[in-house]
């Protein structure tokens, strides 16, 4: 966690525009690198002290080194990268499908002032109704299959896809558009090239919070009873009495997050370095 | 006598008859509590080739002037005339260099695209367009900074870039408001060379805003002196200094010391006269 702290930061210095030379501009320098490995390494040996010092039963918390073990054999079981595959094809759905829709539509409400400040009170209303709150109405309407995750999920990360458009189409410098306006720009014309390249790293934060939230949801709605998925493994594990084998996928899932989130990060910074919109998080 | 005439004219353009005739130009900002004057009626003209600067104290309305002078705000009153014709939005051969560069520069994109921006939409072939953003990042000193990013630069090599991309286009009038009000003093001193020499090789009419009044009697033909907001021109002086302008010796003869000082005196007047008469309540 520590180390996510830090490469936000690092990303929103460098984007200062009086931002520093060129060699500053790099990837997170090593020692962060290595701060994150030993805050990794420093959990498993707490972890390992406290079910050694008896803190814990073995029952409800197994050795870490069992522990890493059966991820190891999960990670070659077929079944489990099945599921796997199953709970990614939710999340990649419900992505593709809330980007789809949030994304031009924040990027509408934001350019229009007239719409601005009429949606922008039902777009805080939308999301702060947790998506949980969803469950019941999406298993009656959807049943216990994909399409449930998928819908919650959609429902979860739509708001913060939208608000990060709109904020981002928002925030446009006005001079840049004064800019672009002395050189005699159309109105489309200082859409594609000012509203939009400004608006890019705010969508992009925006796409970033919304994977990890949509991880968590279909994760949540496949404890909760969904037919498919990481957490319908975990459940069944849980109810055959395998802690080990439970934290094992708590683990891998974990990662799983942890890669998406770097992933995006990376992503980011090829696609939009000159991003400044971090500070908007899309809380 | 006249650097003006040393220069190359462009043909058929008569002295006589202004590039720009500001006329009674009146501006207010629209609040909740009503307009707020910023400008009240600003007169004066600019020659081809002529360098004019205008100065006044911070908040009087210089941007808010040069921001109407460029067709970039709808003006409240009066007339903004461009070559005998009424303006009435941003046009080609105006080109200007905004107070914040830093911000009107496009971090996405590299030195050379932001220079080559403005010579988009013309119809010019590639090879033109590459020569002449070269030939601008020339004169200003940043042809090895082409391929960097705006935010990979100094303040005063943003300044640069932004006054490259205002010449690229070639402009019959440059409109600068403060470009060098925040860099420090020698990069300051050598931007207004800069400056200079451009303006002698290019015979471009500059149009420069600027509360420095040493920068303003250095550089100009010109100094339009502009009184506290909502301003009024206070003063139309012609600045008689031989050119080329030097940074020590042409700072340092009598006239210099003179034109500075009744600058100055005026500035101040308007200034005493405003807190004077005092604002209502
Ligand atoms: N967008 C705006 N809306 C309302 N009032 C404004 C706006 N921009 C400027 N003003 C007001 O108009 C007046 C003149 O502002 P302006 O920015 O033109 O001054 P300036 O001479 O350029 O100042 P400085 O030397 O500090 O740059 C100020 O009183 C300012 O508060
Ligand atoms: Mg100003």
């Amino acid at each position: 966690m520590a180390s996510d702290v830090h490469v936000i930061d690092q990303v929103e210095a460098d984007a200062r525009p009086t931002g520093g030379p060129v060699a500053a501009r790099r990837w997170g320098p090593t020692p962060d690198w290595v701060l994150g490995v030993a805050g990794v390494v420093t959990m498993f040996v707490l972890w390992d002290l406290v079910v050694r010092a008896g803190a814990v039963s073995v029952d409800s918390l197994p050795y870490p080194a069992d522990t890493l073990q059966r991820a190891g054999e999960l990670l070659v079981d077929a079944t489990f990268l099945t599921e796997v595959v199953q709970t990614l094809w939710a999340w990649l759905l419900a992505m593709l499908v809330a980007s789809a829709v949030g994304i031009p539509l924040g990027l509408l409400l934001g350019y229009f002032s007239a719409l601005y400040r009429p949606s922008s009170s039902v777009v805080h209303a939308g999301r702060s109704i947790p998506s949980s709150a969803f469950l019941p109405i999406a298993i009656l309407m959807f049943g216990l299959g994909t399409q449930m995750k998928v819908s919650l999920a959609i429902y979860a990360i739509f708001w913060p896809i939208l608000l990060n458009s709109m904020y981002g189409v928002r925030d446009t410098e006005p001079l840049m558009l004064a800019t672009g306006r002395s050189m005699g720009w159309t109105r489309t014309r200082l859409l594609t090239r000012v509203v939009l390249p400004s608006a890019a790293p705010a969508i992009a934060t925006g796409l970033r919070v919304a994977s990890s939230t949509a991880l968590i949801v279909v994760l949540s709605a496949e404890l909760l009873g969904a037919t498919n998925g990481v957490g319908t493994v975990i459940t069944t594990y849980q109810q055959a009495q395998r802690p080990d084998f439970v934290y094992a996928g708590i683990l891998l899932v974990g990662l799983l997050g942890m890669g998406l989130y770097y992933g995006f990060n990376l992503v980011e910074r090829l696609v939009v370095p000159w991003g400044q919109a971090q500070r908007e998080g899309g809380r | 006598m006249n650097p003006v005439t040393t220069r190359p004219q462009q043909p058929g353009a008569a002295l006589d008859t202004a590039v720009l005739d500001v006329q009674q130009l009146s501006k207010s900002y629209r609040s909740r509590k009503g307009d707020v004057p910023a400008v009240r009626s600003i007169e004066f003209a600019v020659h081809a080739g002529q360098f004019v600067s205008v100065v006044g104290p911070s908040g009087c309305g210089k941007t808010t002037l040069m921001m109407c002078i460029a067709g970039l705000l709808p003006i409240s009153g009066g007339a903004v005339m461009f070559r005998g014709e009424r303006m009435s939005g941003p046009r080609d051969g105006v080109a200007v260099v905004f107070q914040d560069y830093s911000r009107s520069l496009f971090p996405w994109l590299t030195v050379e695209k932001n220079v080559a921006l403005p010579l988009r939409d013309r119809g010019l072939p590639r090879a033109e367009i590459r020569q002449r953003v070269q030939e601008s990042l020339e004169m200003v000193g940043l042809a090895h900074a082409a391929g960097l990013h705006p935010w990979q630069l100094s303040g005063g090599m943003q300044q640069r870039v932004a006054i490259a991309r205002g010449l690229a286009v070639r402009p019959e009038m440059l409109i600068m408001d403060e470009p060098f009000a925040s860099v420090d003093a020698q990069t300051r001193a050598s931007l207004e060379d800069l400056l200079l020499k451009v303006w002698a090789e290019t015979g471009t009419t500059v149009l420069f805003v600027t509360h420095d009044i040493d920068e303003a009697v250095y550089l100009s033909d010109r100094v339009v002196v502009l009184s506290q907001g909502p301003s009024v021109v206070v003063a139309d002086l012609p600045v008689t200094l031989d050119r080329p302008r030097d940074q020590i010796a042409t700072k340092q003869t009598p006239l210099f010391g003179e034109l500075r000082e009744h600058v100055y005196s005026l500035v101040m007047a308007s200034q005493r006269r405003t807190s004077l008469s005092g604002e209502p309540s």
